[in-house]
């Protein structure tokens, strides 16, 4: 089945001078995903998000927004996008309250009441009366996401928007982006290089390195792409590997230099293996059961891509 | 565009600097007129004591609006590239030429509002607090307005311009009074040796509303003779003004059009 892209790249590509950022970058985003951008500093994130708020022009390739391109639609199109690239923008001597009411005018947003919806929203209302350049950097991504929200917009664009939130901070805008995301069928496009989070958020990555989108993938496939491990250190290797070989077969085992045993995928329950060993009177040392994050999976990625 | 307009209204409305603006500069010309009041009752002799010489330092001056828009101008727009206040709007759709517009537009609304106090509180305080004498009149001050009204707006046009084009405020200035003074100077110089620039030259406003060129503005404690007394005056300097905003709008709408924030 075909999924609609809200936001489509093709072979997009931007130099700065003679530093090529993006390098025929295409990523596809699909209507109500929640699309997390992965990659180093430097590896081209802030670029391409700039590229699609229209901040910057691609030297060529082409930009797509619900389905449309050319400069004057891609405008029209901004309109039903919400984004915070780098820092939010703010008048330092406006209070949040007055910063959001002159947003909501700017992008023609009916009734003042959306204000405090948005402010509560945000978990900024207390700060309403405080002037911007008094705002901590994390009441700042707040605001920023409230001005980001103000319009009601159909995609949000965020460049690191956890960026110095305290970790109660993380876990409530986590928990904003995935409400925004079901309740409002909000596509959300977020950068980060902090990928414990973006696990954690996105339902699809894109994985750029070097101004080059390495792979896009699902949050499904790449939990099975991320293998499971299981790593035992037993005082016989040789004949639990025998005995693995005979009673798990399926098991994919490989003797490490260090003389410990790693099953990669295991078919089997951890006490399975334990209790193997144990009738056969060898002795378990260490039995640890891991999974690959997805900073291995990105760090793998990066090494085959060289 | 309409609405960018608005919410830039309610950002002038709702901030300090244009309050403070209006106020220093209402007060910088009540005290200049306060100082020429001391100086009339305690120093028979001073005879710049009148309302002409306190007109004249503006009827002489006429390039100072273009300086004084230019100032709001940059005001209102020095802090968008570090603010990142712009990047909000573009990213809201809203396009660079329309843009550009809309900062052209409220910084000659805004120049305008703040025009209002400052001149009433220079022409009333001059002639309540000054005996009235003297060859320029408050005619020649009210006239002077209309006057170079053009040729501010050309100056508020490149100094927004300049300011998007450099993002840097003292950049923006220098290349601004470049193009406002420092050209139409290196043009009447040359003028002086390669007469097919003559003309050009005294089509410019920092020359023409100098001293330069036939007859030239006199403005002293003797003589009042402005550029825009007669009808053809007033026209040179519309015209002038006209042909500036055109010049200057095409020019940054060109540069501006696809430039990256």
């Amino acid at each position: 089945m075909n999924r609609e892209y809200v936001i489509e790249t093709k072979s997009v590509t931007k130099s700065y001078g003679s530093l090529l950022a993006l390098d025929g970058v295409s990523i596809h985003v699909a209507r109500g995903s929640i699309y997390g951008l992965i990659g180093d500093n430097g590896a081209g994130k802030s670029t391409l998000l700039k590229l699609l708020a229209g901040h910057i022009f691609a030297a060529s390739g082409e930009i797509l927004l619900f389905g449309k391109t050319g400069e004057k639609e891609l405008e029209r199109c901004r309109r039903q996008t919400g984004t915070i690239i780098e820092q939010p923008g703010f008048f330092p001597g406006m209070t949040a309250e007055q910063m959001l009411e002159y947003y909501r005018i700017q992008k023609g947003v009916p009734g003042k009441e959306k204000i405090e919806e948005i402010l509560k929203l945000t978990g900024i209302w207390e700060k309403r009366k405080s002037k911007c350049k008094t705002l901590s950097l994390g009441q700042k991504q707040r605001l920023g996401l409230a001005i980001a929200l103000i319009s009601e917009p159909q995609i949000l664009i965020l460049d690191e928007p956890i960026n110095g939130l305290d970790p109660s901070g993380i876990i409530e805008l986590r928990n904003l982006f995935h409400r925004l995301n079901q309740e409002k069928n909000i596509t959300i496009l977020l950068s980060s290089h902090i990928l414990t989070e973006l696990q954690q958020t996105a339902d699809t990555f894109g994985f750029l390195h070097k101004g080059r989108i390495l792979e896009e993938i699902s949050s499904e496939k790449l939990m099975e792409q991320c293998n499971d491990y299981l790593n035992i250190t037993v005082t016989d290797p040789q004949s639990y590997t025998v005995l693995l070989e005979k009673h798990a077969p399926k098991d994919s085992c490989l003797v490490l230099p260090d003389q410990s045993i790693e099953i990669t995928n295991p078919m089997r329950k951890p006490e399975f293996y334990s209790q193997l060993a144990a009738e056969h009177g060898i002795l378990i040392k260490s039995l640890e059961q891991r999974h690959a994050s997805l900073e291995e999976y990105f760090i793998n990625l990066k090494g085959v891509s060289k | 565009m309409t609405n960018y307009i608005k919410s830039e209204c309610y950002r002038v409305f709702h901030t300090k600097p244009v309050y403070l603006t209006a106020l220093i500069l209402s007060g910088l010309t009540l005290l200049f007129n306060m100082v020429l009041l001391l100086f009339h009752r305690y120093a028979p002799d001073f005879s710049y004591a009148t309302t002409s010489f306190s007109y004249s330092n503006l009827v002489s001056q006429p390039m100072l609006y273009c300086l004084i828009a230019f100032f709001i101008a940059a005001i209102l727009y020095e802090g968008e590239n570090r603010n990142g206040t712009r990047k909000n709007s573009i990213a809201y759709g809203i396009c660079r030429t329309n843009l550009f517009l809309g900062k052209c537009l409220i910084s000659l609304f805004t120049a305008f509002l703040i025009l209002i106090p400052t001149m009433a509180v220079y022409a009333s305080s001059a002639s309540l607090l000054l005996p009235r004498q003297g060859p320029v009149t408050m005619r020649d001050l009210f006239m002077e307005i209309p006057a170079v009204s053009l040729v501010a707006t050309s100056s508020v046009v490149l100094g927004i311009f300049m300011l998007e084009l450099f993002g840097q405020v003292i950049y923006s200035i220098l290349a601004w009074y470049f193009i406002m003074f420092g050209i139409p100077k290196i043009i009447f110089l040359l003028s002086i040796k390669l007469e097919f620039l003559q003309t050009a030259a005294l089509w410019m406003p920092a020359n023409f509303f100098t001293n330069l060129g036939h007859p030239g503005m006199q403005v002293t404690t003797k003589t009042c003779i402005t550029v825009w007394d007669t009808g053809a005056g007033m026209g040179k300097c519309l015209t002038a003004g006209g042909i500036g905003i055109l010049l200057f709008s095409l020019w940054a709408i060109a540069a501006l059009r696809k430039k990256d924030t």
